[in-house]
């Protein structure tokens, strides 16, 4: 980092956060604070959908997941379209009638108000655990590139999104959104067409592509079916398409972005905007992750990407394993890049003996690399117990800080830290709205002045973003952070769809009833959270199907149904 | 559920069954082609 850096990323910043902060300042109501008056045209609406979904952790585990894992990431968000066109066609046309500020508001005029409370605090519990990730994970890079305490980092990133969050309300966070897309797409395309432009003379990007499918990196689509497999087809169309109804319809943070749209028309297409361009964009992250991967075939990978850690390792008593290791490693690479010279040659050749010779060799090449960085993990946790060896999150942003040129490193890390407060604001924002609508307002003071909730959802924006912070500090224990974030929303989203798919499509059922089944919905999915190895998407489904199903049975033996069922 | 109101005219297609169906078919399409580049290129 030199000073061009510096004026690079923190100019980009401040003019994003002062512009938000003073286009938005004096919003006086509930309707202008919470909702910024419902002025969004529809590309405002599905850029700001998009920038709350793709956060900081977005651009650094993606990356660093496919340059480990390949590209089957991908079908996570098959889902995603469906829900989009589902909840057009139904939330989005009634929470525009009922006038809401939140989803959890519709709860109470179908069921009743504990029904409300209950899915209002499931969201507050997931969205205020997956606040405080959304801040970690670049308050991370930065204490790794300053060397600072990632408490003092936690800090900073948190203030500066607090502010114009907390003085300009929902306004400021989607007005600011739609640069801060602008900065994080162009960065990371740049990222990707340096990692490219410095691969062997010669190299076209369809041959990257041949290159990555023959190393076994282009899974995007797998048909087997199979529960306890992460990702493949089945779990990203059904897991997915209920997790994307869940956290598009009914998490305040996403439904408070098209709630600001100033129509249905517009609200409805800027869901569907989103819908046609996530796969995409997902698609050119991974890509971008692959391009890294194949750089790193003609250029040394380090030994671990978390390089600090290895610093302060070498400090330690594993030094000498480590240097052992270090040379042994050198050495694989050396001829590791040989049988990737090869490959290539062959590749461009179309020689398919030697495609299959190259790869065999670097099969046997890579496994032994593996061996060798492992065995470096596991010398630093012997050196430095309870230290997190996982290193897939700092690919990117150790190839930013190395190979990148000045400029382009302050460009990346703004890129960085505007997908963090992007997300962040949003979240914010609508821990805040839920809390003050739903809890405050409904149950503590009902009867106060529209200033005096206003009032009450800045501080309620302060107490989460401390809230979040806080529990940042404890986030480095998550293996992958992008995976982290998805659990946690699994084990809350699947109860929370149950509750609002029985409020919008079954009539029969009945407050308690529903209510009931949101409690013990939660409760299997905990259970099987603890006590089995089901895939985590598959959470979403489960969870609603038992709350509609106990709902169900709560609702055929109640004393109303007996009653009307014993007058026929 | 059962209240009418009015969702507006979409822009480009005559009713929003038509952009439902763009949104669908390009999915579909997506996965088309994300199979024929995995089968193509492992």
């Amino acid at each position: 980092m030199n000073s061009f850096d510096w004026i690079v990323l923190f100019g980009t910043l401040l003019l994003i956060v002062a512009y938000g902060a003073w286009k938005t300042r004096g919003a006086k109501s509930m309707q202008s604070y919470l909702l910024g008056n419902n002025t969004l045209p529809w590309w405002s609406v599905g850029l700001s959908i998009m920038a709350t979904q793709a956060s900081a952790i977005t651009f650094l585990s993606t990356t660093g997941q496919a340059y480990e894992d390949g590209m089957r990431f991908l079908q996570f968000y098959f889902g995603l379209p469906l829900a989009m066109i589902i909840l057009s066609i139904t939330a989005v046309p009634l929470y525009h009638k009922l006038k809401v500020y939140t989803a959890y508001e519709y709860l109470e005029s179908r069921f009743d108000r504990k029904t409300r409370s209950l899915a209002a605090i499931y969201f507050l519990m997931l969205r205020g655990i997956s606040v405080g990730i959304t801040i970690y994970a670049p308050s991370l890079i930065l204490s790794t590139i300053l060397g600072w305490s990632i408490n003092l980092t936690t800090l900073m990133i948190g203030t500066l999104v607090m502010l114009y969050t907390v003085s300009g309300g929902s306004k400021a966070v989607s007005i600011t959104q739609k640069y801060q897309l602008t900065i994080i797409m162009g960065g990371m395309i740049a990222a990707g067409w340096i990692a490219f432009s410095m691969l062997p003379e010669g190299m076209s990007f369809g041959q990257t592509f041949r290159y990555a499918g023959e190393v076994g990196k282009l899974n995007l689509i797998n048909l087997s079916f199979n529960l306890s497999d992460r990702y493949n087809i089945w779990s990203g169309l059904i897991g997915g398409l209920f997790l994307f109804l869940s956290y598009f319809g009914a998490d305040q943070s996403q439904v408070g972005r098209y709630l600001g749209g100033s129509s249905i028309t517009e609200s409805r297409l800027g869901l569907l905007f989103n819908g046609l361009l996530k796969i995409p964009m997902q698609f050119v992250i991974l890509y971008i992750g692959i391009l890294i991967f194949v750089f790193y075939q003609f250029h040394q990978a380090p030994l671990v990407h978390n390089q600090p850690l290895l610093k302060q390792a070498m400090e330690t008593k594993a030094r000498a394993q480590i240097s052992q290791l270090s040379v042994d490693y050198d050495r694989v690479y050396e001829m590791r890049k040989q049988k990737a010279t090869e490959l290539v040659g062959a590749i461009q050749a179309e020689d398919q003996s030697g495609i299959a010779k190259a790869k065999s060799e670097m099969k046997a090449i890579q496994a032994t690399e593996e061996d060798i960085r492992s065995r470096t993990k596991g010398a630093i946790s012997a050196a430095m117990p309870g230290e997190n060896t996982m290193d897939k999150d700092y690919v990117f942003i150790n190839f930013v800080m190395t190979y990148l040129p000045h400029g382009l490193i302050g460009l990346l890390l703004a890129v960085v830290f505007s997908a963090a407060m992007s997300s962040t604001a949003s979240e914010l924002n609508a821990l805040a709205s839920t809390s003050a609508v739903d809890i405050y307002k409904r149950s503590v003071r009902p009867n106060e002045s529209e200033q005096h909730y206003v009032k009450a959802s800045k501080w309620l924006t302060v107490g989460w973003a401390v809230f979040g912070m806080l529990f940042a500090s404890v986030a480095n224990q998550a293996e992958n952070l992008i995976q982290f974030v998805n659990i946690i929303g699994s084990l809350f989203y699947g109860t929370i769809l149950g509750i609002f798919l029985s409020a919008f499509y079954i009539k029969y059922l009945k407050s308690t009833a529903v209510f009931v089944g949101g409690i013990v919905g939660e409760a299997i999915i905990l259970y099987l959270y603890f006590y089995s190895d089901i895939a985590f998407l598959m959470y979403n489904i489960i969870g609603c199907v038992a709350v509609i199903v106990v709902a169900f049975v709560l609702q055929f033996f109640s004393k109303e149904a007996i009653a009307q069922r014993s007058q026929r | 559920m059962s209240d009418r109101i009015d969702e507006g005219k979409p822009p480009i297609f005559r009713s929003w069954k038509g952009w439902y169906l763009l949104v669908l078919l390009t999915m579909v399409a997506q996965v088309i082609v994300y199979l024929l580049i995995t089968e193509s290129f492992s």
